[in-house]
């Protein structure tokens, strides 16, 4: 049985291999992979990114005290960004699902529409849920924009929902069932922290103090822009994001106050997203012509297929050599 | 093969499957007006789609345009002709311009008075030079619900797209799409091996592989989303041309009633 340290090893290493940057997890509290900065703020201007890493998602809201075998208030998302999107992009993603051992004769793969959004970051993408056998294990998305500044080149975001995936690998009927490793369960390794940190959002958290602090980071991000301190500015927009779940989540915040807050964080976004434009400008944007996110070999590496396949068609090349028709309709 | 067939893919990621049947249907009604009003008219249509596919096929077009006689309008009678009835300069010039003898010029009178005039005329340019010079221009204006960009900012589109297949009598019609170059083959840029398909030949090749290509409609629900639509002639009532579904039940290509089921 395939255990979710497993795919993490295995979708590291597919990843690595296709030119990424391994990045770890940011250690502050995050709603989702996207809000790591080696996603929101290098998806910013021309200079090309690969980047997978795990990222531990926070969503204080989402948290069942343990009781739900299908909701978590802290779940793992395997996050790759691809910048710019290469054309083959759909294949590698359909690749690593292979890696990890899914075979999809046998299995059903649909992308259905769904378009991203993220409006306290001020970002937005196009894209598709993609579903296996019908259930979600993936978000796809074409990055458009981010900090309110439009995209190019564009980013491909590939989001696997960890626990999901192993799940139906591993067809277990809980979340917690899942095997972390061989003999030890997802259970045993986090049980107790989805109990707690339940409590401590829905029942326990101090909403006048976590109020004092969102105030406190929000001022903490603007002194650090006036200092020209891009990604402290933003850890802290990151904290004033996690807090307002914090006070979300305990019921402390009205539909009126939430707009607000929303914009409040949006405006930190927006503004990090800006001064770390400019702040890779006065660097000369150093990546541009880097040779591992530019590398095309970096895509082919492990690939099992025999010959590239051929440019589309062109009045020169009618594509001899190419799979006759019926090879082509052969199952 | 029956002459005059153009046939038109379009290769894609999954486009929303809510987008797919009005985004085939407008791509076919752009292309077969458009060419009507160059005096182009196909005697048949027919449209069919996957979530990755688009296709559309034209059949009876003519090898050329007609031929286009237009007037050309000159300068005023009375400042063609000096007192002693000698063509002036602006006469000489005009008809020199046009390329033809003064004596072949014509007269016309409008509501400012008799003017000089020539005939021109212009051959029809060749039915796949249209086709190369409409067809990309009629993919990129597909009002697509919401559009996307990708790769180094290429698009907007509805997804992105990585093979076009453009064949007229089996010959290549070529344009450039996004980066993407028509031809014989449409890549779709996803499986290992190159699925890449040869639809010139048979008729209904193209069509008939919705329904047979391994990967591409494997189970039923997406069996579902291939539509076949059929054009039959014009009859008395419908605007221009009706439309006949696999289900039996016709459709008018510009009639809103009918758009509206279609979309359904």
């Amino acid at each position: 049985m395939q255990t979710l340290q497993d795919l993490i090893l295995r979708l590291s290493e597919f990843w690595a291999r296709r030119g990424c940057v391994l990045q770890q997890p940011l250690d502050l509290e995050v709603g989702a992979g996207t809000m790591h900065p080696d996603t929101f703020l290098r998806v910013l201007g021309p200079e090309p990114w690969r980047v997978a890493y795990v990222q531990p998602s926070r969503r204080p809201a989402d948290g069942r005290y343990g009781d739900n075998p299908f909701r978590l208030g802290k779940h793992l998302q395997f996050q790759v960004i691809l910048k710019p999107s290469p054309a083959d992009v759909q294949r590698l993603y359909v690749q690593s699902l292979a890696a990890i051992g899914l075979d999809l004769a046998v299995h059903d793969l649909r992308f259905e529409e769904d378009n991203w959004e993220a409006p306290t970051l001020g970002a937005w993408g196009v894209g598709w849920q993609v579903m296996l056998d019908g259930m979600e294990i993936t978000q796809f998305t074409y990055f458009q924009q981010a900090g309110g500044l439009e995209l190019r080149p564009v980013s491909a975001e590939i989001t696997y929902g960890l626990e999901r995936l192993t799940m139906f690998l591993g067809l277990s009927r809980s979340i917690y069932e899942v095997a972390w490793v061989d003999g030890l369960s997802y259970g045993q390794v986090r049980h107790q922290e989805e109990v707690e940190l339940s409590r401590y959002y829905f029942e326990v958290a101090d909403v006048a103090f976590a109020q004092q602090q969102f105030d406190g980071m929000e001022r903490e991000s603007v002194r650090c822009l006036d200092a020209g301190l891009v990604l402290p500015a933003y850890e802290c927009a990151l904290k004033c994001s996690h807090l307002f779940n914090v006070l979300d989540a305990r019921g402390a915040v009205s539909v009126t106050e939430r707009v607000g807050l929303m914009k409040r964080v949006r405006d930190l976004a927006v503004a990090c997203a800006r001064a770390y434009v400019e702040s890779r400008e006065r660097l000369g944007f150093p990546l541009l012509g880097a040779p591992a996110a530019a590398a095309p070999g970096a895509q082919a590496a492990g690939a099992p297929s025999a010959a590239p396949p051929e440019p589309p068609g062109s009045p020169e090349s009618p594509g001899e050599g190419a799979a006759p028709p019926d090879a082509a309709a052969a199952p | 093969m029956a002459r005059g067939e153009y046939l038109l893919e379009v290769r894609s990621e999954e486009i929303p499957a809510r987008m797919l049947a009005a985004g085939v249907h407008e791509l076919a009604t752009r292309v077969f007006e458009e060419l009507m009003a160059r005096g182009l008219r196909a005697s048949e249509i027919e449209t069919g789609f996957t979530p990755r596919r688009l296709l559309v096929r034209l059949s009876g077009l003519q090898e050329r345009e007609p031929d286009r006689e237009e007037q050309v309008m000159g300068p005023p009678v009375r400042a063609a002709y000096a007192g002693d009835g000698s063509p002036t300069p602006a006469l000489l010039g005009f008809a020199r311009r046009c390329g033809v003898e003064p004596e072949q010029l014509l007269r016309v009178a409008t509501e400012k008075g008799e003017y000089l005039a020539a005939a021109r005329r212009t051959a029809g340019r060749p039915t796949a030079t249209v086709l190369s010079e409409l067809v990309p221009r009629i993919l990129a204006a597909i009002s697509w619900p919401k559009t996307m960009r990708w790769g180094a900012g290429e698009g907007p589109w509805v997804r992105p797209v990585h093979g076009l297949v453009s064949l007229l009598d089996g010959e290549v019609v070529p344009f450039e799409l996004f980066g993407v170059a028509a031809g014989f083959l449409a890549l779709d840029g996803r499986h290992d091996e190159c699925r890449a398909i040869r639809p010139h030949g048979k008729r209904h090749q193209a069509f008939e592989r919705l329904r047979v290509e391994p990967g591409e409609v494997r189970d039923r629900n997406r069996l579902r989303d291939v539509r076949r639509i059929q054009v039959v002639p014009a009859h008395p009532g419908a605007q221009i041309l009706q439309w006949r579904g696999r289900c039996g039940a016709t459709q008018c290509l510009r009639c809103a009633r009918c758009m509206s089921r279609l979309g359904s």
